[in-house]
């Protein structure tokens, strides 16, 4: 177990690098100055001189990346342009709301696709065995900057039930969580209908029934426990959807996330903040990648890596 | 061999609990379900709880009064601070912390303050914090964007904590003008975001940019303390939020933030009404007068042509508002009456685009004369309003790149010269000086706000005498001078004057609706049905 | 499934899903749409109205007409040509980057497969639209930097899959002994990986396209897309929520659109993975 943590670690350094790499070329990518850019043509040469030093783009470039790297090791992203704070304590602190976000659209996922999944999986070919696939397909494919308007639409504007953005209630949670969580619930739900379809094709099935364990008690007990891993398996790796789909859903909704505070950040030409969230939501989608990796071996009787 | 019968009460008995399990497991889902979508008992509404909320379009860029200079920072700060003086609608001086000055000559005026204002954190105010207040403003090094509107003041004396004298290098007729200004304790230095002291109705609780500013009523408020305990300003920049926010009553207050398109849903609310006052706040077309293009005033005039304001005022504002021909509001003193009208004449614009040497390459062809970049903020309205111009634009064969960025970055950008063309409002113009400020060659921000880099000796000439002239005639025949230059110049374009709208929650009452959008009346403010109790509480 | 022909053709059994069957005729539609559109739509899209904004549905306009009293429907056409060839060209693009890199890295291994996979590992660090938005917001709107960003990231499915049978096929015997023989060895691949990834590739690239016009459209909503007034599907969604309140269908229509849109090539996709019993998922 040890040593495939180890390995695994060991393949994660030259992917952090790669997307520390690629997240420091953002800033270089710029047609143009960006500094004249972000102050303006006409500015005084005093200040464009400041900036340059701040965003330290007067040292060559190989200087500025030994630079970049070493400041994220000190943990230090940069300076928000906008509001001269440090760019990891703005991130951080709208982390968490994003965070509570993700679980409850993780649980309205759960809550959709878990009953869906199984009872498609038990009857398969039945009348909602292809609703169910109907539906998912329509989760899938429906954007969250349509689903999340048409939700306000009904919801909030017709009904009256939800408020239409913000943050404060659990009832503000709920449009947002469904937005994000319907698009889940459809990957979810395929998964778990393959996975158990699987499992019941398999010999040990038959061994209970033939022992009288009932089909329902069957699939519940066995099947879905060995379809839980690859299920929490795929969950962890949306979450990096997860984080990405959040920019547009905290848009929608005014949620002030950090998915809003980058959208925020490129309305404001922000640079370093842009970066700093591009490369903060890059890494925590690679460490829960990793997270689910090592879960799963740990998880999964029949996979030992040695 | 697997017994066939064997277990089957032990399977049995593990089927009922599975069932047991399935049983509860569906419930749950129900219950939780039902309470989700309940709507349940309703939260309690702010203006039942007394509280005032009130939702502004944008974030200001800064609350400090030395340095605020966009609308949303000034009306935060008419609710937080206590001015040197105050003007009213017609924008004559009134007295605030200031109750009484005189003019000892044309060069000298003494102030009065009065006693017993305090600062929220407890201080009295003296004439030693005017006095720090101005020449902190009037420092360069501190590029505060009011230092135009002081820079004639030569010393400041406070003989004593009560008395504050200005000496001026020469007369200044909008001198006054200058001294609406919020005081700040001696001492305060550079803040940044942080909240600086005032002394007005309401102390600043908590301010997070971008999102809200919590004020709570100032109990050692010098004039009578609001009835108003509580007062919450959000910045809300999506219309639509700012509206359904609005409707439902999480938002009791907006005034000039409610697209008018929704106007009519939103008087469908029985909760709501509408007040609607002439404004003072002028739209106008702002060129840079530094680029290549523009600097060419035939060109300038061609977008002016090729604009229809009126289709614009009929369709989009919908009759809320009126063609402007002058930055100064139709009904001001020194607005000139008869000047010569800016009609919609396509064909004129492209005649004078020939004439300028931008001829159409390809006639009505796809291909423009040249591209002009827009900059707009991110409000829906102007970027309808720029979509609209863009069109308009393009019909004479000028093609047109709209930027849109959120308010403070849009700001800076207009400030620092980085643009071509730009669409502001002026709000609260309480003097003609306004053209000194505005297109005086020396008043490129941070200066004063000639954002266009305009310079013309003649206007400079005529601006300057205007402000020393002190006859309320000579200086309106100087004005109308300078309309006409502007009109015939057009450094910027004149486009409309917006009437103010406020749609606020019946049972507010109390609040003045001004031409300036100013939100001092907010101290005189109470909630119909709720008793005036200093403590706050609710009177039987 | 048993089948009574195990050598019935793939269109046959493209045929018998008729999710597939109705997507398809879904995706000619767009096609054609996108290619006649200046023919198919009624007004200008970009003809302002003003006196008439936010109308609903009426004879003239079928679709109502949006805030500045554009023709909805106009824009609806026209919109779609924005992301056909968003979607097209996005995926050839992709594919013709993915395909020489998978090659490339299959054939000779070693560094350059090693460099190539991390590569890969590395772009699909940033999940979502993520890396996409960071570049146009670098770059500024415009279709050809959405098809840059979103090129750049699409790549990596249609390397893996080329890189996966150009493996299997270098260790067939015949090819060995070609190559032992001196042939070269190009000929040989081109004429054994081609058949064989076809389908996969053909599967992929589908999908591929339903998620770059959802992807162009996220962009558009975002403000980083094609810029105004280009009717892109997207941005016509983020105006019209503003204007949920007076005219919800402004905001609706479009959404519509990409979803059917979506949803059909995600139908082609499956029925063809089906029909050409396409088993590799991408590793």
């Amino acid at each position: 177990m040890r040593t495939y943590l180890l390995s695994r670690l060991a393949q994660l350094f030259p992917v952090v690098f790669g997307v520390v790499t690629i997240v420091f070329l953002l800033l270089h990518l710029i047609p143009g100055d960006p500094v004249e850019i972000m102050l303006g043509e006409n500015a005084v040469a005093a200040q464009k001189e400041e900036l340059r030093r701040e965003l330290k783009l007067d040292r060559p470039v190989a200087a500025q990346y030994v630079e970049f790297l070493g400041g994220l090791a000190t943990g230090d992203l940069g300076v928000s342009f906008r509001s001269r704070e440090p760019v990891l304590r703005e991130i951080l602190s709208r982390f968490p709301a994003t965070l509570l976000l993700a679980a409850a659209s993780l649980l309205v996922a759960v809550l959709i696709a878990v009953p869906l999944g199984i009872l498609s999986a038990m009857r398969q070919h039945s009348l909602l065995d292809h609703l169910s696939a109907f539906l998912a397909m329509l989760g899938l494919s429906m954007p969250n900057f349509w689903l999340g308007p048409l939700l306000i639409l009904i919801f909030s504007i017709q009904l009256e039930l939800f408020p239409v953005a913000g943050f404060g209630t659990a009832r503000h949670l709920v449009l947002p969580a469904l937005t994000m969580g319907t698009g889940m619930a459809a990957i979810l739900m395929r998964m778990l209908r393959s996975s158990l379809l699987e499992e019941i094709r398999q010999e040990y099935v038959r061994v209970a029934a033939a022992k009288g364990l009932s089909r329902r008690a069957t699939v519940l007990r066995h099947a879905l426990k060995n379809s839980a891993i690859p299920v929490l398996t795929v969950l962890g790796l949306q979450f990096g959807a997860l984080l990405s789909g959040s920019i547009i859903t905290e848009t929608i909704f005014s949620w002030p996330g950090i998915g809003r505070l980058m959208v925020q950040a490129i309305d404001a030409r922000d640079y370093p903040l842009v970066q700093g969230c591009v490369l903060f939501i890059a890494l925590c989608t690679v460490t829960v990648n990793l997270a689910t990796d090592l879960l799963y071996s740990r998880l999964d009787p029949r996979i030992r890596y040695g | 061999m697997v017994p066939s019968r064997a277990p089957s009460r032990a399977a049995a008995c593990y089927d009922g609990r599975v069932k047991d399990a399935t049983r509860i497991a569906r419930s749950a889902l129900l219950l939780a379900a039902l309470a989700l979508l309940l709507p349940g008992c309703a939260p309690k509404l702010p203006i039942d709880e007394g509280t005032l909320v009130i939702a502004l379009p944008g974030s200001p860029t800064s609350i400090d009064p030395r340095l605020a200079t966009d609308a949303y920072g000034e009306q935060v700060l008419q609710m937080t601070h206590a001015f040197l003086i105050k003007r009213d609608a017609a924008g004559n001086p009134l007295p605030d912390l200031a109750e009484s000055w005189e003019e000892r000559s044309p060069t000298e005026i003494a102030f009065r303050l009065r006693s017993g204002a305090h600062f929220h954190g407890g201080r009295e105010v003296t004439s030693a914090d005017v006095r720090y207040t101005f020449e902190w403003i009037l420092d360069p090094k501190n590029r505060s964007p009011h230092r135009a509107t002081v820079e004639k003041i030569l010393k400041i004396e406070a003989p004593d904590p009560h008395t504050v004298v200005f000496y001026l290098k020469e007369p200044f007729a909008p001198f006054l003008v200058g001294m609406a200004r919020g005081i700040v304790p001696a001492g305060s230095g550079a803040r940044g975001y942080t909240p600086v002291p005032g002394a007005g109705p309401y102390k600043v609780d908590d301010f997070q940019p971008d999102e809200a500013i919590t004020l709570s009523r100032f109990g050692a408020y010098y004039g009578r303390s609001p009835a108003i305990a509580k007062v919450i300003v959000k910045f809300i920049p999506d219309s639509n939020v700012r509206f359904l926010e609005l409707k439902k009553g999480s938002v009791n207050f907006v005034l000039n933030g409610v697209d008018p398109d929704l106007l009519p849903a939103a008087l469908k609310n029985p909760n709501l009404v509408m007040e609607e006052e002439a404004g003072s706040n002028v739209s106008y077309l702002g060129f840079n007068l530094r680029d290549r293009i523009l600097s060419d005033a035939r060109v300038r005039r061609a977008i002016a042509l090729a604009i229809d304001r009126e289709a614009i005022v009929r369709t989009i504002w919908k009759g809320h508002a009126d063609p402007a021909d002058s930055i100064l509001p139709p009904g001001f003193w020194a607005h000139a009456g008869g000047l010569p009208p800016l009609p919609h004449d396509p064909a004129e614009a492209n005649r004078l685009l020939d004439l300028a040497g931008y001829r159409d390459p390809d006639g009505n062809g796809p291909k423009p004369r040249f591209t002009l970049t827009y900059k707009t903020s991110q409000n829906e309205l102007r970027r309808r309003i720029a979509a609209v111009l863009q069109e308009q634009l393009r019909q004479v064969g000028i093609a047109v790149e709209i930027q849109s960025h959120e308010w403070g970055t849009f700001f800076s950008d207009i400030r620092k010269g980085n643009f071509q063309l730009y669409s502001l409002t002026w709000v609260g113009i309480a003097d003609p000086d306004i053209y000194h400020y505005a297109f005086h060659s020396s008043q490129v921000p941070p200066e004063g706000a000639n954002r266009g880099r305009y310079a013309n000796p003649e206007l400079d000439r005529l601006v300057e005498a205007g402000r020393r002239e002190l006859s309320r005639s000579k200086r309106k025949e100087i004005y109308r001078k300078v309309q006409l230059l502007l009109l015939r110049d057009l450094p910027v374009l004149p486009l409309w004057v917006n009437r103010n709208i406020l749609l606020r929650d019946r049972r507010l009452a109390g609040f003045t609706l001004t031409p300036d959008e100013d939100y001092t009346s907010v101290k005189e403010m109470r909630i119909a049905g709720q008793g005036r109790d200093a403590a706050g509480k609710r009177a039987p | 499934m048993g089948e009574a022909h195990p050598r019935k053709t793939i269109p046959a059994r493209f045929l018998r899903h008729r999710g597939a069957t109705a997507g398809l005729f879904v995706v000619a539609a767009l096609l054609l749409v996108a290619l006649l559109a200046p023919w198919l739509s009624p007004f200008d899209p970009n003809a302002q109205d003003l006196d008439s904004g936010l109308s609903g549905p009426s004879a003239s306009h079928w679709l109502g007409q949006d805030k500045l009293g554009r023709d909805l429907f106009s824009r609806l056409i026209h919109g779609s040509r924005i992301s056909v060839a968003v979607g097209l060209g996005t995926v050839s693009i992709s594919l013709a980057i993915g395909l020489l890199a998978g090659a490339l890295s299959g054939f000779f291994g070693g560094k350059v497969d090693h460099l190539f996979m991390r590569l890969a590992d590395i772009l699909l660090a940033f999940p979502g639209i993520l890396l996409a938005i960071g570049i146009t917001a670098v770059l500024g709107p415009s279709l050809r930097n959405v098809l840059i960003a979103l090129s750049l990231l699409g790549w990596v499915g249609y390397a893996r899959l080329i890189r996966g049978q150009v493996l299997k096929v270098k260790e067939l015997e015949f090819v060995q002994s070609a190559r032992a023989a001196g042939s070269p060895p190009f000929r040989l691949l081109l004429a054994h990986i081609l058949p064989n990834a076809l389908s996969p590739i053909i599967v992929e690239g589908t999908f591929g396209i339903a998620r770059a016009i959802v992807a162009e459209a996220g962009l558009s909503f975002l403000g980083l897309g094609v810029a105004p007034p280009a009717p892109s599907w997207g941005a016509m969604i983020n105006e019209g929520r503003h204007f949920l309140f007076v005219a919800p269908h402004i905001a609706t229509v479009p959404g519509l659109a990409i979803m059917a849109a979506v949803m059909a090539f995600n139908f082609v996709g499956d029925g063809l993975r089906d029909a050409m019993d396409v088993r590799e998922e991408i590793p």
